[in-house]
């Protein structure tokens, strides 16, 4: 706001926000779900990428989904809305570097990023639409390091207990 | 505007407010998110030891098929026939013991092809391959599953469709644990088949080599090659008879070549 730019009223800021947080939460929530219920198939989707050892790739297969839900529920629950934003970010940046490199290497895999994975057919790559897709995510993540602050939130109620206690620590002196 | 305008200012006094004690409470907040996604992370990998774990201890059960068929096991060649001599149709099954689609062709299929060995029209050879050597963790099921099974066919050649139905029965699962050596060796043990030469087998990994020489030629021969949607080239299960691959996901394709040697 300082910045000059006419940004849209608060509210529309706000409500904004808060459905980019749930989108957020549901992008992250639905890709750990399906992960947790295949953990196979993710594996395989994992050392696809040849780029760990079987024992790595094991320990990612088996981190990702939980730590995807994980995310999702902290975001959802809107608690530590910039850090969780920074830690998407950070995953989603990871994600995109590692579609691009098979990109660039030529691997012919699926991403395994919302289920699937694994060795497909020459033709059947998509890693443009995945690399835009998680870009998108990328973006919703942006915003919610910007801008943290949502309606509906964790970070909001446990705000508004925090003034209560301001203004009585301002008495107290 | 008027009253925007006091909106914001209320906002910004109440952020200045709250910014009092802003540190304490970011700082237990940031906490509490590192301590969820630790959690989540060191409980997704517990998961996956247990899983693991409690794979280790299964037991496959013994299944028996119907009866017991001759049985010969060609040892230069690490391959199976099954079934009367005087049949007319071979049926050579390019199978690998982790394959789940080959776990579908036998669970459709073998009621029917025991109907024919038993009748002596058919004998199936069984080409046991390890396609999928890397599917497994660790790797190396597929190959393990072949020469356990190839042993079990030396020793005890009676016992072989049993050892290969039973796996069939309780395939593990793709880019699993699979089964362990000694977790396949029970399974032979308790069908009856055990002792030094079987071990030595197994132990020795004798018909390693000759699996892997079997999957190359096997991937290198295009007359096995089918085109699906993903492409043209060699996979499993691959049915063959009289040198082609026939589509066995179409009903009445064993019964068709059966009439077709043995016109009525």
């Amino acid at each position: 706001m300082r910045t000059g730019i006419r940004l849209p009223p608060p509210r529309v800021l706000d409500i904004l926000g808060l459905l980019v947080r749930l989108g957020l939460a549901a992008v992250w929530l639905v890709s750990g779900a399906i992960k947790v219920a295949d953990p196979g198939q993710f594996y395989t989707a994992v050392q696809a990428y040849q780029l760990f050892g079987p024992g790595v790739a094991s320990l990612i297969s088996a981190a990702v989904p939980f730590l995807e839900l994980g995310l999702g529920l902290l975001v959802l629950l809107g608690l530590g809305t910039r850090l969780v934003a920074v830690v998407s970010a950070l995953l989603l940046l990871a994600y995109i570097a590692g579609v691009a490199q098979s990109w660039a290497r030529g691997l012919t895999i699926d991403c395994g990023c919302f289920g699937g994975g694994g060795q497909v057919a020459a033709g059947q790559t998509h890693y443009g639409q995945e690399i835009l897709r998680d870009t998108g995510f990328l973006l919703m993540a942006g915003w919610l390091v910007l801008r943290p602050k949502t309606p509906v939130s964790l970070d909001r109620w446990l705000t508004t207990g925090r003034q209560l206690d301001g203004k009585r620590e301002h008495e107290h002196p | 505007m008027n009253t925007r305008k006091n909106d914001r200012g209320g906002r910004k006094a109440r952020s200045a407010v709250a910014s009092a004690r802003r540190p304490n409470r970011s700082m237990t907040i940031g906490v509490v998110v590192v301590v969820v996604l630790a959690a989540a992370v060191i409980g997704g990998v517990l998961y996956q030891r247990h899983r693991t774990a409690e794979a280790a201890v299964a037991v496959i059960p013994a299944v028996h098929a119907a009866a017991t068929y001759p049985t010969t096991v060609d040892r230069a060649g690490a391959t199976v026939l099954v079934g009367k001599d005087t049949a007319k149709v071979t049926v050579d099954a390019y199978e690998d013991f982790l394959c789940p689609i080959c776990g579908q062709f036998e669970a459709a299929n073998f009621p029917d092809l025991e109907k024919q060995l038993s009748a002596g029209t058919v004998q199936v050879r069984y080409h046991l391959l390890n396609l999928l050597d890397d599917r497994s963790v660790p790797p190396g099921y597929s190959m393990m599953a072949a020469n356990t099974a190839l042993a079990v066919a030396t020793v005890a050649p009676e016992k072989f469709l049993d050892f290969h139905y039973s796996l069939y029965q309780k395939q593990p699962e793709e880019s699993g644990p699979g089964w362990t050596q000694a977790q396949l060796t029970s399974l032979a043990n308790r069908l009856g088949v055990s002792g030094a030469p079987f071990d030595n087998l197994v132990d020795g990994k004798t018909y390693d080599a000759r699996i892997q020489q079997n999957l190359q030629t096997a991937e290198n021969d295009q007359s096995l090659w089918q085109t699906s949607s993903q492409g043209s080239g060699f996979g499993t299960p691959t049915i063959v008879i009289g040198g082609k691959p026939v589509d066995w996901t179409q009903p009445g394709w064993l019964d068709n070549a059966v009439s077709a040697a043995y016109p009525s």
